[in-house]
């Protein structure tokens, strides 16, 4: 009697009255599909094993792009001896550009103060004379009232000349002042004036900015001005001896 | 009746035969990603290796000039440095030797500051490098942008009772105002970027730190951004932050090769 018929497919009926298209009984399937899984348990199935192989070749690829891109770092250029010798034409062009260039530089002393860091250098050429700790603008803002006057104490940037000097300076104070004090500004000008504020000596820049002294000099060091820079006793003697009117002055 | 062949397999046939199942050979997603990823490399690799001419000036004719490029070197130097001091903009200034780095403004000195060690790196893709690193010595190189950008913060003030007795509060020290980050660097139009890295002072002078150019940052930057040369310097800490603080805005930069 033959066996029911039964689908192992939905397309594919194994076997229909006794034999199928390859003459295979369903117990023969039957029987050849537990052996075949029977030879297989213990194995790896190929198909894994090419995917683990995928696998692990993307992550070699991703390894060694990040290995082998980027950045190699290496020393400086060298340059041979042969390389350091120069045509007659190449020397006169050298020594037209070296003199353009050194004309450039300033042969006199001239003064560099480093706002950010509250640093005066005094500097000849490329000498360094002095270096002083100094106050530069606090970088504060004041605003007067409502809808009113706005000032951002900060030191000026770029490149200024001693205008004028003066010794035992007097402070004529600003509008800013007074704001700042919560006064009323005056409108006798001899009440703007204050006297022994600035130390012994002052270097006008312009513009209402100078280099002087200061009565706070454990403030030396701190961003702490209206924009003006101050130094101690000593260093503003030290600075004011060597700057004669004229001397110039880059504030960055 | 067997049809097939007398030693076929017998087992169910994948191929050929009306009933039998039709296998879709499929194209794995995989072997896609991996042979496009592949093919981007070798194209980075391969065709990325052109040269373009950056933002930095070159001043002399050095590509084009006859002879020893190293004899038109000194004036290509010399005529960028010119260049620099003429306009209006603070620059920088690296000699290496001495190795210094100097702060100039229309040509005078304003701050200098040694330098520990001097570092090139090229970006290579793959092993493979994708420009050569001489091009970024004398050459001005013109707008720097700090990274990470400096922030000043602006205080506010109130105007103060004029019968307060207080005093005012201590203001900050320069550390405390501008955050100084450990390393920064100045990036230039036209593919160049300076580091900036604290000196090892336990390192031996001289002896540039080669570390790093790899990961992340760096696999993209390489990858991406074509021809981007790398200066390192190693800076004294404390020199490192002052220059950190103080760098002016769109500050310019020259590298003066050993001539």
């Amino acid at each position: 009697m033959a066996p029911p018929t039964r689908r192992m497919h939905p397309r594919r009926p194994l076997s229909r009255g006794g034999a199928g298209n390859d003459g295979l009984t369903f117990e023969g399937f039957q029987s050849r599909l537990a052996e075949h899984r029977r030879r297989r348990s213990g194995r790896i199935h190929p198909r894994w094993i090419a995917r683990g192989a995928m696998l692990g070749s993307v992550a070699l690829l991703v390894l060694l792009s990040l290995l082998g891109t980027g950045y190699e770092y290496t020393g400086p250029p060298a340059v041979s001896a042969e390389a350091r010798s120069l045509s007659p034409e190449d020397q006169a062009t050298v020594q037209r550009l070296e003199k353009k260039l050194a004309g450039m530089k300033i042969r006199k002393n001239y003064i560099v103060v480093d706002q950010a860091n509250n640093r005066l250098y005094l500097r000849k050429g490329d000498e360094l004379l002095r270096e002083a700790i100094c106050s530069s603008g606090s970088g504060y803002v004041l605003k007067e009232g409502d809808g009113g006057r706005t000032w951002v104490f900060d030191s000026p940037q770029g490149e200024f000349h001693v205008r004028s000097k003066t010794n035992k300076p007097v402070w004529k104070k600003p509008d800013w002042a007074f704001v700042e004090a919560g006064e009323p500004i005056p409108r006798d000008p001899s009440k703007r004036l204050e006297y022994g504020v600035l130390g012994e000596h002052a270097l006008y820049l312009g513009d209402g900015y100078m280099i002087h002294g200061t009565l706070y000099e454990r403030l030396l060091g701190r961003s702490v001005t209206h924009g003006c820079v101050r130094l101690g006793k000593e260093d503003l003697h030290a600075v004011n001896e060597a700057a004669p009117i004229g001397t110039r002055v880059f504030i960055y | 009746m067997n049809q097939g062949p007398p030693n076929a397999r017998s087992f169910p046939s994948v191929t050929g035969t009306d009933g039998c199942r039709r296998v879709r050979r499929k194209v794995p997603v995989a072997s896609l990603v991996i042979a496009l990823f592949v093919v981007a490399l070798l194209n980075v690799s391969l065709f990325g290796c052109g040269r373009e001419e950056g933002g930095g000036e070159r001043a002399g004719a050095r590509d084009g000039a006859a002879g020893d490029p190293n004899e038109v070197g000194v004036v290509a130097a010399l005529e960028a440095e010119i260049a620099l001091a003429e306009g209006d903009k603070y620059y920088l200034v690296l000699e290496l030797d001495p190795r210094t780095l100097r702060l100039m403004h229309h040509g005078v000195l304003l701050h200098e500051m040694p330098v520990r060690s001097v570092a090139v790196g090229v970006p290579q893709v793959f092993f493979k490098k994708r420009s050569e690193f001489d091009g970024l010595f004398d050459r001005a190189w013109r707008a720097g942008r700090l990274d990470p950008a400096r922030v000043r913060l602006r205080t506010e003030l109130e105007p103060s009772d004029s019968t307060a007795t207080e005093d005012p509060p201590i203001p900050p020290l320069p550390e405390e105002l501008y955050p100084t980050p450990e390393d920064f660097t100045i990036h230039y139009p036209g593919h160049f970027l300076v580091e900036v890295v604290p000196a090892d002072s336990a390192a031996a002078p001289d002896h540039p730190d080669l570390s790093g150019g790899t990961g992340i940052g760096s696999f993209f930057a390489a990858l991406w951004k074509r021809d981007e040369w790398r200066l390192r310097l190693e800076l004294p800490p404390e020199d490192l932050g002052q220059l950190y603080r103080s760098l002016p805005d769109s500050c310019g930069f020259l590298a003066i090769a050993d001539h």
